[in-house]
């Protein structure tokens, strides 16, 4: 497998090394220095590949398939008082043309715990930290977390994952303890990471001069959890704002996004269903209208998705999802999109219909051949490219309306 | 005897000992026996606290001192037992919940310990510490803490 990893970057491959160096010393309970066990060390590392018929999904994959998605990631935990707790976490991905591998801070945080009883629990942290969003966000490059290989992308794109991860800012939380369950309570506010391309392509939909940078935004989650951990309902609330410039042609042009998902999750024994529903609000104030067209500087989107898992026994299990993406509710198909787009340019568009909408089902097998080794493989049959990633297939119109996804991974963690 | 029969038969054997075996087990075994450190004040934990301080929510006893959970290897019988019966969770969704806190850098995982001895020695050692045991007798250095369902 490390044959295949085959890092370029240097920093990914000096945090493979720590990782292979260290997986083996960390499976003892703790270091000899830490009698009070009070350090830990964590970390994970992931090989996919991936192979489509049409369309690139993270890397050249429609050529003869791409071993072009690696993750490592190795992270510190540190209880430094009796209240303060520290945290960090190095991450490497490697996605065609999205990521390159290179080192990135996913999060380094000071947590204050203020109050510790036994039914609630309240608490400050501040720094660099991970975006709750929905079920799986915070931890989305974990494959160990997430429910397959790929996350149902009409809530978790990867197009805009830059812009998602992780952000800077402070958040309260706090733990309440009921009869009936827990109640999980975060409030945080936040500043975006928005350096890169990435994010540029992702709000812009082209690479422009000037730059966009991130300001002050908000991100709610509440969370219920029954205590038998058999229902579980969160209600995400977030908030981003932007402002782009540049010089002599725009001047403090606006970009807000709010996004709201409701997600449900229900457990019974071995069977397991979720379904996350979320609504998207994006607007543009002051930009040019050769930027951010008049029809597009006010749209609501909406997506959602049903997923069942299966566990067969403690070592296999099988998923199926469908999950849909709408990129304006009021025109699902696109047509009006289209006609708008043709007014505007002058020239016809047809195509663009189907980067509106996607619809994605999925059908996966995961192998847990230990609690540290974990082997998946699963198929996407798609209809549409609304969450097409357009850094792999730079020329949106050269784009199919159905393609699949075949995926395969190994990842080992300790 | 073909060797299809063979198989079979010895198929067959294994179900029935399975089956005996978990009859057995479900009746004995009723729960792990739930150790902290000898001057932990404590006596009685609610199912709901010991959830806390497995899914590593709960930091401090409510005296204010910080608590060191310590377990066995995920895979194990006694990891698995204790999820089961104590705590009434699948294993599974427990290490979601660690990966979900490590991962996300909101806090840490229990220590893993490689045998019961060992679990014995560490809550012996360790002010602060929760821990379980299959066994019932234990020694002097450490205390029984009764799990109230």
């Amino acid at each position: 497998m490390l044959k295949l990893l085959n890092c370029k970057n240097r920093a990914a491959d000096f945090l493979l090394i720590c990782l292979c160096h260290f997986s083996a010393e960390a499976s003892a309970a703790s270091f000899n220095w830490d009698k009070e066990n009070k350090f830990q060390m964590h970390g994970f590392v992931s090989q996919s590949f991936i192979y489509t018929d049409k369309n690139n999904f993270l890397g050249e994959s429609s050529e003869n398939g791409s071993f072009d998605f690696t993750e490592l990631a190795l992270n510190f935990s540190y209880r430094a008082w009796d209240k303060f707790y520290v945290a960090g976490q190095l991450l490497s991905r490697r996605a065609g043309e999205l990521d390159n591998g290179h080192l990135a801070i996913d999060f380094a945080l000071i947590d204050y715990r203020y109050r510790d009883a036994v039914d609630y629990q309240l608490g400050i942290r501040a720094g660099r930290l991970k975006n709750a969003l929905g079920f799986y966000n915070k931890t989305r490059d974990v494959p160990f977390t997430r429910p397959s290989i790929i996350l149902p992308q009409s809530i978790y794109f990867d197009r805009t994952r830059d812009l998602a991860i992780s952000s800077d800012g402070v958040q309260l939380y706090g733990y309440r303890n009921l009869d009936s369950g827990l109640l999980i309570l975060e409030l945080g506010l936040i500043m975006p990471l928005m350096d890169g391309r990435n994010t540029e392509l992702a709000i812009l939909s082209v690479d422009r001069a000037g730059s966009l940078s991130g300001e002050l935004g908000s991100l709610a989650r509440l969370v219920f959890n029954t205590s038998d951990q058999r229902l579980k309902v969160s209600l995400t609330d977030l908030f981003l704002n932007a402002a782009y410039n540049e010089s002599g042609f725009v001047d403090n042009g606006k970009f807000q996004f709010r996004q709201t998902i409701f997600s449900v999750n229900l457990n019974r024994g071995n069977w397991d269903y979720s379904s996350e529903y979320a609504r998207r609000e994006i607007s543009f104030d002051g930009m040019p209208v050769n930027y951010v067209p008049p029809f597009l500087s006010h749209t609501t989107g909406e997506s959602y998705y049903f997923q069942t898992i299966y566990h067969a026994d403690n070592f296999w299990s099988a998923y199926l999802r469908y999950d849909v993406l709408f990129q304006n509710k009021k025109d699902r198909r696109g047509e009006q999109y289209v006609i708008d787009f043709d007014l505007f340019a002058g020239t016809s568009m047809n195509k663009l219909l189907y980067s509106r909408f996607a619809k994605d089902k999925t059908l996966g097998v995961q192998w847990d051949t230990s609690h540290a080794l974990m082997w998946r493989l699963e198929l996407h049959v798609i209809d549409g490219i609304a969450w097409l990633p357009l850094q792999n297939n730079p020329n949106i119109g050269d784009a199919e309306q159905r393609w699949k996804i075949l995926a395969a991974s190994v990842s080992y963690k300790f | 005897m073909n060797i299809k029969a063979y198989l079979y038969n010895i198929k067959l054997r294994e179900l029935l000992l399975c089956f005996v075996l978990s009859v057995f087990a479900s009746s004995i075994c009723l729960g792990s026996t739930l150790l902290v450190h000898q001057a932990h004040a404590q006596t009685i934990i609610s199912q709901d606290s010991l959830r806390a301080i497995y899914s590593m929510r709960q930091r401090a006893w409510p005296d204010g001192s910080p608590v060191t959970v310590f377990m066995y290897a995920s895979d194990s019988e006694l990891h698995r037992r204790f999820c089961l019966r104590d705590l009434e969770l699948f294993p599974y969704q427990l290490q979601r919940v660690w990966d979900v806190l490590i991962y996300s850098g909101a806090g840490q995982s229990p220590i893993r310990l490689k045998s019961e001895d060992e679990m014995l020695k560490k809550i012996a050692s360790t002010v602060g510490a929760i821990g379980y045991v299959a066994e019932k007798e234990i020694g002097s250095n450490v205390k029984i803490i009764k799990l109230q369902k």
